[in-house]
């Protein structure tokens, strides 16, 4: 509601308030609400959920608590397809950059996961050495994808307009239809992650535990990388690469209900669209009229929570 | 009822750690496996429990092969539980030891009072009971073990592997799980199948022992048939002395 009522340009929240159970404001307030705020907040919402999920999952099949969902090399995949796009193809139509950017998470992911494969089955030892080898590769193919975007954005000036909007992540502009056609595949996402909770929280007690469950190992971690890809990729698509939210809201998650998949997902979920929401309520109120990209207010409020947190395990 | 390995090989990456390897174990019955470092003893159990898969033979689980069973079937009837399994950050004991109701929960189903009651059981036979809001992380170590018992427990299974069960727990610990594993065999009739460092206490707590070197059995049988200056000479390469432990009977083994 209060994400609704700020702006560039300010409505009373009796506005706001009179328009969801009247029968609408007249005017430019109609227009701000529907067309702009509204949509607006819930890409903000379905982002900030698909990251938190995102998180979760990964940092459980992972068992690194520092694993978020840039570490799967989604978020430089998503941006180095777009910039490519950009670059040879002159694309600049936001149906086509966002399908390009969930082929690119989806191709890093693929990648990461090849390299990173942790299928060599071995014993406790191996499996925590696949674990590593996982955020190994997570952050070569990072770092690849990364290294191609900062050379093609430097030759071409046409490019790094848009890279901006990409590489900070930011819930600006007419998402309407963005949300239209990338919800499924949120959906499709959170939906894997749920019907594998079992397998997922088995699998967060080692490959071998897992598979003294009965529980097919490579199967789950390659499913539940699916589920990831998904989540972040439509993510990254709605609203470019968005930091912290993946890496915090599964920490103050499992401080509230504890490791297991299914309760965390009931609240990740609810409070990554929150933490988004407000961040971005935020970034348009203190620099009104202009506002600051939603990345760089997680980032500034994100990084010392983060330091907070570290601070506080530690002891 | 036996757990059989027939014709077995076993490897990891092409490289044969155990090969052509047949072996029967009998059921309700504690059975300890030894042997010096690296003869394969524990990529042995790990086979038998089919966390490593056969490249070549079989295992069988009351005689049926383990290969035409689903994955939940099996780990209705056989658990393993390994070296260094891993709690997750933050877990309670409670809930760790209800994860072992895996292969029993129905998909889209919470579980229901079989599986409280089996939680309950084997929080009780592994004397956990009054630990279940603790966090794992803040147990000790020889808690912390049998917390890990509990949850292979109330998975319910007939057999139970167990992969060194007392390394990182001092004397009085690995006593105190020996004696669990013990009481558990003889009051519940599970098979308990571990790999063990120490002869004696292996000698003392099993009924019927397996000595490996290089991927081979040397000797299987009672303990005083295996534990003999013969047969460790051959498995370990010592010269040993072998007495009667004056309290408890068993093969005691005195390096010289």
């Amino acid at each position: 509601m209060v994400s609704l009522a700020l702006g560039a340009r300010a409505l009373p929240l009796a506005q706001i308030w009179a328009w969801a159970f009247g029968a609408g404001a007249a005017g430019p307030a109609d227009a701000i609400i529907v067309d702009m705020r509204l949509s607006r907040s819930l890409t903000g919402i379905v982002t900030g959920a698909s990251l938190a999920a995102a998180g979760l999952v990964m940092q459980q099949i992972t068992r690194n608590p520092l694993a978020d969902p840039g570490i799967l090399g989604v978020n430089a995949g998503a941006a180095l397809a777009v910039v490519l796009a950009v670059w040879l193809l002159g694309w600049s139509h936001p149906f086509r950059l966002s399908a390009t950017a969930v082929c690119g998470a989806g191709l890093a992911a693929i990648a990461v996961f090849v390299l990173g494969r942790c299928g060599s089955g071995g014993d406790g030892a191996a499996d925590r050495a696949g674990i590593l080898r996982l955020t190994l590769a997570g952050v070569a193919v990072s770092a690849l994808c990364l290294a191609f975007v900062s050379a093609i954005v430097l030759l071409d000036q046409d490019t790094r307009n848009l890279y901006r909007f990409w590489t900070i992540g930011s819930l600006g502009g007419g998402e309407a239809d963005r949300l239209g056609w990338l919800w499924p595949l949120v959906a499709a996402g959170l939906a894997i992650a749920v019907l594998l909770a079992r397998q997922i929280d088995a699998l967060a007690l080692g490959a071998d535990t897992a598979r003294s469950f009965g529980v097919r190992s490579e199967m789950t971690a390659g499913l539940a990388l699916v589920s990831v890809a998904f989540l972040a990729g439509g993510s990254v698509a709605l609203a470019g690469p968005i930091g912290f939210v993946g890496l915090i809201v599964p920490h103050v998650t499992r401080m509230l209900v504890g490791p297991s998949i299914l309760p965390g997902l009931a609240v990740a979920c609810p409070l990554g669209g929150a933490l988004l929401l407000i961040c971005d309520s935020i970034g348009r109120v203190v620099a009104r009229p202009a506002e600051i990209q939603t990345g760089i207010i997680l980032a500034l409020i994100g990084g010392p929570a983060f330091l907070a947190l570290i601070g506080r395990v530690a002891r | 009822m036996s757990l059989e390995a027939r014709n077995l090989t076993l490897g990891y990456g092409g490289q044969a750690i155990i090969r052509d390897l047949s072996l029967r174990l009998p059921s309700a019955t504690v059975t300890a496996i030894i042997g010096p470092n690296g003869c394969g003893k524990s990529t042995l159990l790990r086979g038998l429990g089919r966390l490593v898969p056969a490249e070549t033979g079989q295992v069988l689980l009351d005689g049926t092969d383990t290969a035409t069973l689903r994955n939940n079937a099996i780990a209705r009837r056989l658990t393993l539980l390994p070296q260094s399994p891993i709690a997750p950050e933050g877990i309670r004991v409670g809930e760790l030891v209800g994860r072992g109701r895996t292969p029993w929960l129905r998909p889209f189903r919470p579980p229901g009072q079989t599986d409280r009651d089996a939680v309950q059981r084997a929080m009780q036979a592994a004397t956990v009971s009054e630990l279940r809001e603790a966090r794992v992380s803040d147990l000790s170590g020889g808690q912390r073990q049998r917390v890990w018992i509990a949850m292979a427990l109330a998975q319910d299974t007939d057999w139970l592997l167990l992969d060194e069960p007392t390394t990182f727990l001092d004397l009085r610990h690995q006593l105190d799980l020996l004696k669990l594993l013990r009481r558990l065999n003889r009051d519940h009739g599970r098979s308990i199948v571990m790999v063990l460092h120490d002869i004696s206490l292996a000698a003392r707590f099993a009924d019927h022992l397996i000595a490996m070197r290089q991927g081979e059995v040397i000797a299987q049988g009672r303990p005083a048939q295996v534990i003999t200056p013969a047969v460790l000479e051959r498995v370990f390469g010592l010269h040993t002395s072998v007495i009667a432990d004056p309290l408890h009977g068993s093969p005691l083994v005195l390096p010289m």
